[in-house]
C-alpha cells in the first residue's frame, strides 16, 4: 500500500464534509433558539477548514508535478478525476469561506453551511466514482459509494459532537447538547449501517483487477481480512463509547472521552480506507 | 487518419525480453518503468504415477505487450488534464508532459499496464510507438529487436488483413474494454 | 460491476473531445518524455542530431552465444543508445544478426558505476577483498618481480592462466596473449577443454572421429521433426538458432523438447514437452532404441553400411559376445530388457510417451535430434552425448539434409585469418576443470587425470604456483565447489601470486594479489566470431576511450613483455587495432569478397552467403569408399574399441549406456539429499557477466525453480527465501514455485556472484557453492548439473 496521500486526502475531506453537514443540522434544529453560534462554531469551523487544507495538501502530495495541478480540471467533460477535483476545490473554497465569513461578520451564514455540505455530498459521489470507473475490480462496487458516504457520516457526526457538545455543556446548554448527541449517535449509526450494507454487498475475492497480470495476492487477501476484522471491533468500540456519552450525564472526563471516541473512529475509518487501497494497489 | 498498431506472434514468443530492453534503452527508462513488458503465464500440474513416472498437463506461454493505442483509450477518457491524447494523424496515444500532473489515474484505467509513472520526471510515461524512428524510416525498437521476428508494426488495417483481427488471449483483459489496435496470433495454450 | 457505467455515456462524445483536446495541445509530442521543456531542447537537438550522433557498429566480446551486431549511438563520446542489425536483407541464407536482451543492455555494462577504476594491491588476507590503490607502474613491477621469482623457484610449468572467457573475442585477448608472453619466456602449463562442453567435445569423436558433427542451420527447414534435447537457445541464444528454429516451424517441422524444465524454448517453439529427470537421459535413449529395434523401425541398411557395434554381426575383432548395442538393449547379457517400462521408473517419462517419442523420431524422415550442452555437463555426460549419436545413427539421420548427427554439433564453414601465437615449449595441458587439483597435488597427476603431453607414468613437473586470471570468473565463481576452491586459494603457501584483471570486483577478483582494471570491448579493438552457427564476422571496434585508468589486457601485457625483454616479439610492432586490421587484410588475401578495413569500420559486419545448406558427414555418407569416418574403423563407432580398451567398462562403457551416478535419482544419498539440483544459462546473463546489471536483474531476478509438489511437501511458498544445502555448502535464494520443472528437481540459474554472509552462507544464489570438483570419468569435465541437495525455508 503506497497510497497514503490519497488515504489522508479522502478521510480528511470526508470528515470535513460530514462535519459541515452536522453543524448545519445543529443550527437548523436550534434555529429558533437564541444561541451564540459564533462562539459555538468557531472551533468546529476552524478545524473543518484545517481538515480541508490538510486534504488539499495531501492531494498535492499524490501528484508527481503539483505545479501542473490547475490542469486537472481541463477534462470535466469525461474524467471523473477532473470532476472530483473541481468539486473538491469548490468545497474547500466554501469551507474556507465559512470560516472567513464567521470571523469577518462574527456570525454564521446557515445557507452557506448547507450549500457547502451539499457540494461536499456531491464531492463524495465524485470521489467514489473515480474508483468505480477504474479497472481495479475491488473498487468496482457499490461498496465504494456506501463506504465513502459511511465514513462521511461517521466522522462528520463524531467530529461535530466532539467539537460542539463540550462547549455546550460548559455553557450549560445541556438539553441541546443531549439532543445533538442523540442526533450524532443516530448519524454515526446510519454511517455504520452504510458500511455494513456495503460490506454485505461486497465480495472482493470474486473481483479481479482488469489489468494484465495484476491480481490480488493471497497474502494481500489475508491482510485484508485481518485488518477488516480488527476494524469492525474498533468500530463497535467507537459506537459503544458514543452511546455511553449520549446516555450518561456530563462529567469532568467528558472532553477526554469525546476525543478518544473521535480517535477511535478515525482509526477504524482509516483502516477501512487502508484496506480499500490495499486491494487496489 | 492511418491508425497504427501491433501484430504479436505470441505463438512464437520465446520470452527472451529483447524487446523489453531494446525499448528501455531507447527510451532511457529507469528500473521499474518498462513501456513494453513480457508476461509469463502458467497452468497445469504434475501427478506422480505409482511406478515412479509422472504425468503432466503443464501449459505455459509468454505475452509481449506495450501500449495498444486503443480506439477507445480509457486513459485518454479519464485523464483529468487532457495531457493524454490520441494523435489525429496516426492514432498513436501520447502524453503531453506540459500538461501531465502525474496523478497516475491513467494507470488505473489501462487494461494493458501501459502508462507508467516516472519518479524522476514526476510524470506518466508510455510507449509512443517510436514515432521518431518511424519518421526516419526505421523500425521501432521492439520490432527491430525480436529474434524470432514476432513483432510487426504498421497500419492496423493492413495487419488485420494479413493476420486476422484477434486481440483476445487468455490472461489479457477483453479487447471490448478499449478496442486495442492489436492483432495477436495466439499461443496454443493461450487461445480463449 | 458496471451499474455505474451509464454515467460515462453522458460525457461528451469522443470526436468532440478529441477536437477539443487537439486544439489545446498544439505541440507535437515525441517519446515518453515530452514536455515542452523537454521537447524544445530535443527538437533543437533533433536538427543537429544527425551531425552529433555517430552510429558506430561493434561487437560484444564477452563469452555470449549471441555474438551480435551492437550499434553504438555515440554523442560527445558517450553511448546514448544501442541498436542492432537492421540490414535490408533478412532471409534464410542471410539473416539479420540481432542483439538479444544482453546485447541491448550493454550501456549498463560500460557505464556501471561499480567498474574497477585503477590498479590495486591486496592489503588484507587473500580473498577478503581489501585493496589499496597503486599506480600502473607499481602493478607491472610487482607482477614482473613475482613472475620472475616464482619461475626461478618452480620452473615455467608453475605458471598457469585460469580458463577465462570474459573476453572471448579472441584475437588479442588476455588468455591468448598470456600464452604468447609465457611461450616467449620459457613456457607455461596450458589447458584443454572448456567449462561449457568438455564431455561432448571429448565423447563425440569416439563415435564420429570428430566433434564437427553439425550442419548449417538452414538445413532444419527440411526436417520433419526436431527434438531439442536439453537445448534452450531461447536463453543461451546460441548463434542464430532461434531464427532458424522459427523458420523450420514455419516450414512445417514439429518441435519436441526433452528437458527437466519446460524451458523458454519449449514454451515458445515446442509442440510438446517431454520432462525427464537429469542424468537419466540414457535410460530414455536406451528405451527409445529398444522401441525402434523391437518395432523394426531402425535403418538396417544404413547401420550395416556405415556403422560398427550395432549388432553382434558388426563388431570389432576380439570383443567377446554380448557386447553389441542390440545385445545390451535386449538384455541378452544382463537379463534386463531396456524397455519403456524399465526406463519410465528411472527417467520419469511415462512408457507411452517414450514410445511416442521413439516412433515419431524413427518414422519422421528426416528428423533432427539436436543436443544442447546442458545434458553433457553431468557426471555421466559422455554417455548422454554418445547415446544421442547412436539414436541418430540407427535412424539413418546422419549426413542427411534435415537430419542431424547429434553429439557436440561443432560447425563452421567460414573463417578469418588467425593471429600468430607461439607454441608452448612445455607442451603440457591439463583439463581446465582440474586446475585446483593441479594446485594441491599437481605433481601426482598423470595422463590418467586427463593430462596431455606427459610421458607414461609421469606427473606434472610442479604444482601451480602463479595464477593469471584475465577476464574470467572461473577462478572462484564458475568453478566447482566454491568453499573448497576458496580454501585452496586462500592458502598463500599453495599459489604464491595471483594476478586478476577484470571490469568489476567479481568473486574471483577478490582473490587477486594484484587487481587490474580492464576496459570493455567498447574501448578496444577485436574481431567477433559466432559460437558456431552463423556465417559472419564482426569488427569489434573502439567506440569510446578507455574509462578511468582501465587498460586492455593486451596493453598492460605489452608493458610486462617490455619488462621481460620480449616486447618486440610479443607485439610484433602492432597495437590491437593493427592486429584487427591485419586479420581483415589477411582474410581478404584468401577471400577477396571480404570487406576492406574501411568498409568493415563502416558496416561492422560481414556475412557470407551460402545458397545451399552444408550437411555434416554428407560426403562420408554419399561416398563412403573415398571418405571414411575419421575413426579407427572408418565407420560410425556405436561400439568404440578405444573405449573398450580403457578397461573401465562400468564407468566408461564401449557402447553408450545408462550409468547411474553418485548424485543421481537412484543414489543412496537421496535419503539425505532428496532433490536433484541443476543449473541453466539464464537469459539475463552470459555466464556470470551482467549479474550486476540492474536492467538485467529487473528482467530476470535470481531465483530457484521448484515444483509445486516439492514445495508443498516442504511448506514452501512462491517467493519464500529458501535454504539450499548439501555437504559442500549452503545457499539462500528466493524460490519460484512452478510446474515448469519436474518434481524432485530444483534449478538455480548459473552465474550469480557468490556473496557470502558472516556465516559463510551465499546470499546471492551462486550454484557452485553446491557443485563438486570431482570430474566426469572420460573427459574430466565439470559435472555442474549433477548435484543432490535438500531445501527448506530459510530462517
Amino acid at each position: 500500500m503506497n497510497e497514503w496521500p490519497l488515504l489522508i486526502f479522502t478521510i480528511s475531506i470526508q470528515a470535513a464534509i460530514g462535519g459541515t453537514f452536522m453543524l448545519w443540522v445543529f443550527q437548523f434544529i436550534n434555529r429558533r433558539k437564541d444561541l451564540n453560534l459564533f462562539s459555538l462554531f468557531k472551533l468546529p469551523l476552524i478545524v473543518i477548514g484545517i481538515l480541508s487544507v490538510v486534504g488539499l495538501a495531501a492531494s498535492f502530495a499524490h501528484l508527481g508535478t503539483p505545479t501542473n495541478a490547475l490542469n486537472t480540471i481541463r477534462h470535466v467533460g469525461s474524467s471523473w478525476m477532473s470532476r472530483e477535483i473541481l468539486v473538491t476545490g469548490t468545497f474547500i473554497g466554501l469551507a474556507v469561506l465559512n470560516v472567513t465569513w464567521l470571523f469577518y461578520h462574527k456570525k454564521v451564514l446557515p445557507w452557506l453551511l448547507i450549500v457547502t455540505a451539499l457540494v461536499g455530498f456531491v464531492d463524495v459521489y465524485c470521489m467514489a466514482a473515480i474508483y468505480t470507473h477504474s479497472l481495479i475490480g475491488p473498487w468496482h462496487s457499490v461498496n465504494t459509494f456506501l463506504s465513502f458516504y459511511g465514513t462521511t457520516l461517521i466522522l462528520g457526526a463524531v467530529l461535530a459532537v466532539t467539537l460542539l457538545t463540550t462547549s455546550l455543556y460548559k455553557k450549560g446548554i445541556e438539553i441541546e447538547a443531549k439532543q445533538f448527541l442523540k442526533i450524532g449517535l443516530s448519524t454515526a449509526l446510519a454511517g455504520f449501517g452504510l458500511h455494513i450494507l456495503g460490506t454485505a454487498l461486497y465480495t472482493p475475492e470474486a473481483t479481479e483487477i482488469i489489468i494484465v497480470s495484476s491480481s490480488i495476492s493471497a497474502s494481500v487477501m489475508a491482510t485484508y481480512k485481518v485488518i477488516t476484522g480488527i476494524r469492525w471491533v474498533i468500530s463497535i468500540l467507537g459506537v459503544s463509547l458514543l452511546g455511553y456519552l449520549t446516555l450518561s450525564s456530563y462529567r469532568k472526563s467528558y472532553t477526554i472521552l469525546t476525543i478518544v471516541t473521535l480517535l477511535v473512529f478515525v482509526l477504524s475509518e482509516g483502516m477501512s480506507r487502508y484496506v480499500f487501497y490495499l486491494l487496489g494497489s | 487518419m492511418t491508425q497504427l498498431g501491433f501484430y504479436i506472434d505470441q505463438a512464437r514468443c520465446i520470452g527472451c525480453k529483447a524487446c523489453v530492453i531494446a525499448c528501455k534503452d531507447k527510451n532511457d527508462n529507469p528500473e521499474g518503468v518498462n513501456f513494453r513488458r513480457v508476461y509469463s503465464f502458467e497452468e497445469g500440474k504434475f501427478t506422480k504415477d505409482n511406478n515412479g513416472s509422472f504425468i503432466q498437463n503443464v501449459q505455459s506461454y509468454f505475452l509481449s505487450i506495450s501500449c495498444n493505442h486503443c480506439d477507445v483509450p480509457k486513459c485518454v477518457e479519464n485523464c483529468p488534464t487532457t495531457a493524454m491524447y490520441k494523435r489525429e494523424k496516426d492514432g498513436v496515444v501520447v502524453i503531453d508532459h506540459d500538461k501531465c500532473v502525474g496523478c497516475k489515474y491513467c494507470e488505473w484505467n489501462c487494461p494493458y499496464g501501459a502508462p507508467q509513472y516516472n519518479e524522476e520526471l514526476g510524470k506518466m510515461t508510455k510507449c509512443d510507438l517510436c514515432v521518431d524512428l518511424l519518421a526516419e524510416g526505421q523500425r521501432p525498437a521492439c520490432e527491430g529487436a525480436c529474434p524470432v521476428r514476432a513483432i510487426e508494426i504498421g497500419p492496423i488495417d493492413e495487419l488485420r488483413k494479413k493476420y486476422g483481427d484477434n486481440a483476445d488471449v487468455k490472461g489479457l483483459p477483453s479487447s471490448k474494454i478499449t478496442k486495442p489496435n492489436l492483432v495477436i496470433n495466439a499461443h496454443k495454450h493461450a487461445s480463449n | 460491476m458496471s451499474i455505474f457505467k451509464q454515467i460515462k455515456e453522458n460525457s461528451i462524445s469522443r470526436r468532440t473531445f478529441l477536437k477539443w483536446s487537439g486544439a489545446s495541445t498544439a505541440p507535437l509530442v515525441l517519446g515518453g518524455i515530452s514536455t515542452k521543456k523537454y521537447l524544445k531542447p530535443k527538437e533543437v537537438r533533433a536538427e543537429k542530431m544527425e551531425d552529433q550522433v555517430k552510429v558506430i557498429p561493434t561487437c560484444g566480446t564477452t563469452n555470449c552465444g549471441g555474438r551480435c551486431l551492437v550499434k553504438a549511438h555515440v554523442k560527445d563520446g558517450k553511448i546514448i543508445r544501442i541498436s542492432t542489425d537492421d540490414a535490408e536483407e533478412d532471409s534464410l541464407i542471410c539473416p539479420q544478426i540481432r542483439a538479444c536482451i544482453r546485447g541491448r543492455s550493454y550501456r549498463k555494462f560500460i557505464y556501471n558505476p561499480n567498474r574497477l577504476k585503477y590498479p590495486m594491491k591486496r592489503v588484507g588476507k587473500r580473498g577478503e577483498g581489501k585493496f589499496e590503490r597503486i599506480t600502473w607502474e607499481e602493478a607491472i613491477n610487482t607482477i614482473h618481480k613475482e613472475t620472475e621469482r616464482i619461475t626461478d623457484k618452480y620452473g615455467p610449468a608453475s605458471r598457469y592462466s585460469v580458463y577465462a572467457s570474459g573476453n572471448w573475442g579472441g584475437i588479442t585477448s588476455g588468455r591468448t596473449m598470456f600464452n604468447k608472453l609465457m611461450g616467449l619466456t620459457g613456457g607455461y602449463l596450458g589447458y584443454h577443454n572448456t567449462y561449457s562442453s568438455a564431455q561432448t567435445s571429448i565423447a563425440t569423436p569416439y563415435t564420429y572421429g570428430t566433434g564437427a558433427s553439425g550442419s548449417s542451420l538452414d538445413s532444419l527447414v527440411n526436417s520433419k521433426l526436431i527434438i531439442l534435447w536439453g537445448h534452450n537457445p531461447a536463453e543461451t541464444i546460441f548463434g542464430t538458432s532461434n531464427f532458424y528454429l522459427k523458420k523450420a516451424k514455419e516450414a512445417g517441422a514439429k518441435i519436441y523438447v526433452v528437458d527437466p524444465r519446460y524451458s523458454d524454448t519449449g514454451v515458445g517453439l515446442a509442440d510438446e514437452w517431454f520432462p525427464i529427470r537429469p542424468t537419466t537421459d540414457n535410460a530414455l535413449m536406451d528405451a527409445m532404441t529398444y522401441v525402434i529395434i523391437t518395432e523394426n523401425l531402425h535403418d538396417k541398411k544404413f547401420l550395416n553400411k556405415y556403422c560398427i557395434g550395432h549388432d553382434e554381426k558388426h563388431m570389432p575383432k576380439d570383443i567377446p559376445e554380448g557386447e553389441s548395442l542390440e545385445s545390451y538393449i535386449l538384455g541378452k547379457k544382463d537379463g534386463v530388457e531396456k524397455s519403456p517400462e524399465w526406463a519410465e521408473k528411472i527417467c520419469g517419462l511415462p512408457a507411452n510417451k517414450i514410445r511416442q517419442l521413439a516412433r515419431e523420431y524413427a518414422m519422421a524422415k528426416p528428423a533432427a535430434l539436436i543436443q544442447g550442452w546442458g545434458p553433457q555437463r553431468h557426471m555421466n555426460g559422455e554417455q548422454i552425448v554418445r547415446g544421442s549419436t547412436v539414436l541418430a545413427s540407427i535412424t539413418g539421420n546422419v549426413g542427411k539434409n534435415g537430419g542431424w548427427a547429434s553429439g557436440s554439433g561443432g560447425f563452421g564453414r567460414t573463417s578469418v585469418a588467425s593471429v600468430p601465437n607461439v607454441e608452448n615449449p612445455l607442451g603440457i595441458t591439463i583439463p581446465c576443470f582440474l586446475y585446483t587439483d593441479a594446485i594441491t597435488h599437481g605433481t601426482d597427476m598423470t595422463a590418467e587425470d586427463g593430462i596431455i603431453g606427459l610421458k607414461e607414468g609421469e606427473g606434472l613437473p610442479t604444482n601451480i604456483k602463479l595464477l593469471f586470471n584475465l577476464a574470467g570468473n572461473a577462478l572462484v565463481n564458475q568453478h566447482g565447489d566454491i568453499n573448497k576452491t576458496k580454501e585452496i586459494l586462500e592458502d598463500e603457501n599453495l599459489v604464491e601470486f595471483i594476478v586478476v584483471s577484470d571490469v568489476f570486483m567479481t568473486p574471483s577478483a577478490k582473490f587477486a594479489d594484484i587487481l587490474l582494471p580492464s576496459n570493455t570491448f567498447f574501448e578496444r579493438y577485436d574481431i567477433g566470431l559466432p559460437w558456431g552457427y552463423g556465417d559472419y564476422a564482426i569488427l569489434s571496434q573502439k567506440v569510446s576511450e578507455s574509462l578511468y585508468e582501465s587498460k586492455s589486457d593486451y596493453e598492460w601485457l605489452t608493458l610486462l613483455a617490455k619488462k621481460m625483454g620480449v616486447e618486440k616479439e610479443f607485439t610484433e610492432g602492432k597495437t590491437e587495432k593493427d592486429w584487427a586490421r591485419w586479420v581483415i587484410e589477411e582474410t581478404r588475401k584468401e577471400d577477396p569478397e571480404f570487406p576492406s578495413w574501411k568498409q568493415m569500420q563502416k558496416q561492422g559486419i560481414h556475412k557470407w552467403k551460402f545458397e545451399k545448406p552444408t550437411i555434416g558427414f554428407e560426403k562420408e555418407i554419399k561416398d563412403p569408399e573415398n571418405n571414411p569416418f575419421p575413426t579407427p574403423s572408418g565407420k560410425i563407432e556405436i561400439f568404440s574399441k578405444d573405449l573398450w580398451d580403457m578397461n573401465k567398462h562400468e564407468e566408461i562403457p564401449a557402447i553408450p549406456k545408462h550409468v547411474p551416478v553418485d548424485e543421481g535419482p537412484e543414489s543412496e544419498l537421496t535419503k539425505k539429499y532428496p532433490l536433484q539440483l541443476i543449473g541453466w544459462h539464464y537469459k539475463r546473463r552470459c555466464h556470470s557477466t551482467h549479474d550486476n546489471n540492474p536492467w538485467m536483474e529487473e528482467a530476470g531476478k535470481q531465483e530457484m525453480w521448484m515444483n509445486e509438489i516439492d514445495a508443498t511437501e516442504r511448506n514452501i511458498n512462491d517467493g519464500d527465501i529458501t535454504k539450499v544445502f548439501n555437504d559442500r555448502g549452503i545457499v539462500h535464494i528466493p524460490v519460484k514455485v512452478t510446474n515448469r520443472i519436474v518434481p524432485g528437481v530444483v534449478a538455480i540459474p548459473q552465474g550469480a556472484w557468490y556473496t557470502p554472509n558472516k556465516e559463510g552462507i551465499d546470499t546471492r544464489g551462486s550454484i557452485n557453492v553446491l557443485t563438486t570438483q570431482k570430474p566426469s570419468p572420460l573427459a574430466k569435465g565439470n559435472p555442474q548439473h549433477t548435484n543432490l541437495v535438500e531445501v527448506e525455508k530459510a530462517q
